[in-house]
């Protein structure tokens, strides 16, 4: 866009050519108008508390935001971009279990934390108390006290850090993918471009801001394009899924979009009295992705809301990850979906082949293609060469959009950002961790991945994570000799598999059926993760390299083919 | 929606029946005194619980209930107090 190299500029610009136009609204549980910021107002609010935040840290410092559901995120978001001060958005504290803080904290260092009086005050401030002693500072940004400091100027430029986003890595060991204003703006660009999105591009969404699909394809790319962002809560959208949809009719909006998981849940949840008056006609562009897209979803979806207007053309499956600060591939504002059937063995060895018997035909959906001005290689995660169309291997992305590091993880950083293809040493990759394959004319498709995440519900969830919560339920548990994995079912979803060993000493049987079930709780508390199978070996047969490293990847191969030494089992 | 009259343990084995579906067991692994976590469900099943029974009920019941009455007994007796609280079918 031109003259515009910061994300404060935008706001700035939108500020002066809309300032009444409404930028976004937030909808409480019912699904009425509870909060809005005009364009005007918003730039207002994040320039005063830059000004506020400029007096506890310098640009660079870094502040988490944690915020429950509301545009107070969306101000304190916009206050970092305008101070210099790099944000890190963050999920807030759940009822119970842990939260990521500590380790992020740990991390990125930060000197400030945004919040709101909801968390200070509410149930969870145990979480913010913990940081009293430090050095940190906590910042409470509500909307009815924006303070009266002089606006700060802006003063990042394009090649700044506007944020970190910790959707990579585990708690343990968090991942901060930085994103500079200049990786930001490009993706919106591309984004833009992709979507055929213009400021009457209305947009409704219930993905959580913290979440980089929730930020970027809804929030920024509303503001980018100087169109209205309509929020809802998750839990809203858990609860009350048509609310989502009747806000869509209501705002008249041309684009929302979610996991996949969620167009299933709206299905489940379809109720005819409450879609009385639901118009999904305005509804352009209804994109699909954080998850793994499944054709039979995008039928159901269909066959229950074309009936109130809903365009089976706007069904749009994409791909992104974090680490491209969000979109890889998307198709054109009303394509529709691309669907092939292929040969389901075929594709397990990484092969794509025409099917021969119709048990054999496997759906894959097409993610779309490459954005402007980025390439996508399918390169062989072994050898490095490339592969040429219809060959399953390892997506890479190049482009403006890719990032340049991890936080201060420089090996991490050369490993996932700087990968070479063989032969072409000048330039260098993302590597995604995802298989798939392009098409003749360059449909990506996404096949299965290489690195060990479980996606469940478009989070990514690391095994590390819950081998730890595992082991911590019981000292027969042997440390660093469990695996997590996901698996996945008929009708394409993926579940969680335990595989733990034991301590030799508490092979009897009697406790282990209580372990078990004390595992599965604090998995579900720890997690919000049902895990479908928990499976408890004997002592030392759990495959792991001669250097220790657990064998996910062949442990799941064990499970499938039913030959794990089995102690205790507790499968649903 | 319309109202059920339903006692607590008419509700407790609806609640049984509907969780075993949800986690796709047999109903007798359904211990009526165990936290829901521990038998498995995690947020979204136990969002779908309360939102089968209240279709079921024909009463709103908010979607903490769960988490606050987080067993088959717990949750039947809070919700067998709702019902007799509400008003009857609009």
């Amino acid at each position: 866009m031109d003259g515009i190299s910061t994300l404060g500029e935008l706001l700035a610009r939108r500020a002066a050519t809309q300032p009444t136009d409404r930028a976004y609204g937030f909808l409480n549980g019912d699904g009425t108008l509870e909060t809005e910021l005009t364009f005007a107002d918003l730039h207002r609010n994040a320039a005063a508390w830059a000004g506020r935040l400029r007096e506890y840290a310098e640009p660079g410092d870094r502040a988490l935001l944690m915020f429950p559901p509301g545009l107070e995120f969306v101000v304190a978001f916009f206050a970092c971009m305008f101070s210099g001060i790099i944000a890190v958005p963050m999920m807030p504290p759940r009822r119970r279990g842990g939260d990521s803080s500590r380790a992020i904290v740990a991390d990125c260092a930060p000197r400030l934390i945004l919040t709101n009086r909801d968390l200070v005050k509410g149930p969870r401030a145990d979480v913010l108390e913990r940081f009293c002693d430090t050095d940190i500072q906590i910042v409470t940004v509500n909307l009815a006290d924006a303070p009266e400091e002089p606006p700060a100027c802006s003063l990042a430029h394009n090649q700044t850090t506007a944020f970190l986003q910790y959707t990579s890595g585990s708690t343990s060991v968090p991942k901060g993918v930085v994103v500079t204003h200049r990786n930001l703006l490009s993706n919106l660009e591309m984004i833009r471009i992709a979507y055929d999105n213009t400021k009457a591009s209305t947009y409704v969404s219930w993905v959580p801001l913290y979440h980089d699909m929730g930020l970027i394809l809804n929030a920024l790319q509303s503001l980018y394009v100087g169109a209205g962002c309509i929020l809802l809560a998750p839990a809203t959208f858990m609860h009350r899924p048509l609310i989502w949809l009747r806000a869509i009719s209501d705002y008249r909006a041309e684009v929302a979009g979610a996991p996949n998981f969620a167009f299933d849940h709206c299905v489940d949840r379809f109720r005819l009295d409450q879609m009385q008056g639901v118009d999904l006609s305005c509804w352009k562009l209804a994109f699909n992705g954080a998850e793994p897209v499944r054709a039979a979803t995008i039928r159901r979806f269909a066959e229950a809301f074309v009936p109130f207007g809903f365009d089976t053309q706007a069904a749009y499956p994409c791909y992104g990850m974090a680490e491209a600060t969000l979109l890889i591939s998307g198709g054109r504002r009303g394509g529709g979906p691309v669907i092939r059937t292929v040969s389901g063995v075929a594709l397990q060895r990484h092969q794509v082949s025409a099917f021969a018997e119709p048990e054999d035909a496997q759906e894959v959906v097409g993610c779309g293609r490459s954005l402007h001005g980025e390439d996508i290689a399918i390169v062989d995660p072994d050898s490095l060469r490339r592969m040429p169309a219809s060959n399953v291997g390892e997506i890479w992305v190049r482009g403006e959009n890719v990032a340049q590091a991890y936080w201060r993880k420089p090996d991490e950083t050369r490993a996932t950002f700087q990968a070479h293809i063989d032969g072409e040493p000048e330039t260098a990759w993302l590597r995604t961790g995802d298989l798939g394959f392009l098409d003749e004319v360059g449909e990506l498709f996404v096949t299965g991945r290489i690195k060990d995440i479980i996606l469940v519900r478009g989070m990514n969830h690391y095994p590390q994570d819950i081998e730890h919560t595992v082991q911590s339920c019981h000292p027969a548990l042997r440390r660093h000799f469990g695996a997590a994995f996901a698996v996945q079912r008929p009708n394409g979803q993926e579940q969680l598999v335990i595989v733990q060993e034991i301590e030799r000493v508490h092979r009897r049987a009697e406790n282990l059926v209580d372990i078990v079930h004390d595992i599965r709780e604090a998995i579900a508390e720890e997690h919000e993760l049902t895990a479908a199978d928990i499976v408890l070996i004997r002592t030392g047969t759990l495959p792991i390299t001669t250097s220790g490293k657990i064998q996910r990847a062949l442990t799941r191969r064990q499970w499938l083919q039913d030959v794990l030494d089995i102690v205790v089992r507790d499968r649903l | 929606m319309t109202k059920r009259t339903a006692s607590q343990s008419e509700i407790a084995e609806r609640c049984v029946i509907v969780a075993a579906e949800l986690l796709n067991v047999v109903p007798s692994r359904i211990v009526r005194t165990t936290k829901f976590s521990r038998l498995g469900l995690d947020s979204a099943t136990s969002i779908n619980l309360i939102l089968s029974l209240e279709e079921w009920l024909g009463v709103p019941i908010a979607p903490e209930a769960v988490f606050d009455y987080p067993t088959v007994d717990a949750l039947s007796k809070y919700l067998a107090e709702v019902c007799a609280a509400s008003p009857t079918s609009k």
